[in-house]
């Protein structure tokens, strides 16, 4: 298995980037990562626990969307630094970093639709008629 | 010994989206089954996009896209069609 973490995609001229910078984006990389694990395991506890549909997929739409905000947060970050660093002439980290915000929009609109349907459809949402209203 | 942190995210949550994935099977009706079906669909995507840099590989990240889009819009479509059907 071979990652762009251990540089065995660069170029032959290009030098692997080491010190502060890249610790403390190992440091932000490990932060974002472990929060997305955590917003993804409230998305499944939300799905396996709550009673009623409407819970449910409030929970597991928003924390879902979480996780994969904070995992498209970190490669992103990754992506746009190894670029950087790279001599800006490796474009498949640029390509990860769009393709990456790019799935992001893509989950997010259909999530959001595909839920939204789901929801009205289980649960129909009562409006009063103006009659109603002026009984009250 | 050093963990590969995009590995062990895209592990993770591989085993978050079977949780999701075994949701489904009891239901009890139409559409708690699809909004299990969307959460899992959400947690395959972050893993895949997290096993890209893993793997050093966008194909795989395109694939989950292609997959996440058909995936979503038939969920419309069964829920739409749920909906117009007389119950």
């Amino acid at each position: 298995m071979h990652s762009f973490r251990y540089y065995d995609t660069m170029l032959p001229d290009s030098q692997e980037v080491t010190g502060m910078s890249a610790l403390i984006l190992d440091v932000i990389l490990y932060l974002l990562l472990l929060a997305a694990l955590g917003f993804g395991a409230i998305s499944v506890i939300g799905l396996l626990l709550f009673p009623d549909i409407r819970s449910r997929s409030f929970t597991g739409l928003r924390a879902g969307i979480l996780a994969i905000t904070l995992v498209t947060v970190a490669g992103m970050s990754y992506g746009i630094y190894e670029w950087i660093t790279s001599g800006s002439i490796q474009f498949q980290y640029l390509l990860y970093a769009i393709g990456s915000i790019m799935m992001l929009i893509l989950v997010l609109v259909l999530n959001r639709i595909a839920t939204d349907i789901v929801c009205r459809s289980s649960v129909p949402v009562f409006v009063p008629s103006s009659d109603e209203e002026e009984k009250e | 010994m050093s963990i590969d942190i995009w590995l062990f995210t895209a592990i993770v949550f591989f085993i978050l989206t079977i949780c999701a994935v075994l949701r489904i099977i009891p239901g009890p009706t139409l559409n708690d089954r699809l909004i299990a079906i969307n959460v899992a669909v959400t947690l395959a995507c972050a893993g895949s996009l997290a096993l890209t840099v893993a793997a050093g590989s966008l194909l795989i990240a395109l694939i989950a896209g292609l997959l996440a889009c058909i995936v979503f819009a038939i969920t419309i479509r069964c829920s739409q069609t749920h909906k117009r059907s007389p119950v």
